[in-house]
């Protein structure tokens, strides 16, 4: 880790048009200022890492256990057929589909 | 893009889910250009809809790690469901004020069975350019599980 000492108002530049700029510092921190281009996203890393690890949990139960052993051969296929991947039109009409639910919130 | 793809020559995937098996071809491949948070080596999803599951939805990744999630419309959990994108977050998405764009939130189901929907991150797809992006807000009062009944 590349490591500076930093004056207040005194900046790193990194990479293409990213600029970290030390604005104040404090007993309960330090201030910190980030300039990027709008398509550089920024984020806080604990907020990013709890949303991770939400996701893990999220990917690993993607079903209570045993569900998929309730389902008979017969509903099994049923359900193997009714498989529909989205393209670009259906995906339209599902966002038709939440603005119906917005208007009649 | 390094990662494996089980893409044949005419780029149609065939692909296996514990639901059974289906095809896709390029037209259903929803980009993710930064994966998500934790499975940033997935780039390349598919939308799975069945009437079984309805009104929940299958997003599954196509690209390396067979990772799955389990989607619904935020706005059946919460109808006044509400989240701002940020000049970034359109950006990425390329999407302009006023474009259509696909809400949709990840569910967590725990040991128990009990299901959790993520309000705070949800995933925004732009169906015009078949782009989707998680959705990592920096302060939102709405929380990561959000308790769903589901029946």
């Amino acid at each position: 880790m590349l490591v500076f000492s930093r004056r207040r108002g005194e900046a790193i530049v990194v990479g293409d048009g990213i600029e970290i700029v030390f604005l104040s510092a404090g007993r309960e921190g330090v201030r910190i200022g980030v300039k990027a281009p709008i398509s550089v996203p920024v984020h806080r890393k604990e907020i990013y890492e709890q949303i991770c690890e939400e996701n893990r949990q999220a990917a690993v139960a993607l079903l209570p256990a045993g569900a998929e052993t309730t389902l008979t051969p017969e509903a099994q296929r049923a359900q193997d057929s009714g498989i529909a991947p989205a393209d670009e039109s259906s995906l339209r009409v599902a966002v038709k589909a939440q603005s119906r639910v917005r208007s009649r919130s | 893009m390094s990662s494996p793809c089980p893409a044949t020559a005419d780029d149609r995937i065939r692909l296996s889910t514990r639901f059974g098996e289906f095809e896709a071809d390029s037209r259903n491949l929803l980009s993710f250009p930064s994966g998500l948070p934790g499975f940033e080596q997935c780039r390349r999803f598919v939308l799975l809809s069945s009437i079984e599951a309805a009104p929940l939805q299958v997003l599954m990744s196509v690209d390396g790690s067979p990772a799955s999630f389990l989607t619904l419309d935020p706005r059946l959990v919460l109808p006044e469901y509400r989240c701002q994108l940020s000049a970034s977050d359109k950006e990425r998405l390329g999407a302009r004020d006023g474009d259509p764009l696909l809400w949709l939130v990840l569910l967590t189901i725990d040991d128990r069975g009990a299901a959790f929907a993520n309000l705070r991150a949800p995933i925004v797809i732009n169906p015009a350019d078949m782009v989707g992006y998680q959705v990592v807000p920096q302060d939102s009062l709405y929380p990561m599980r959000h308790p769903v009944a589901l029946s």
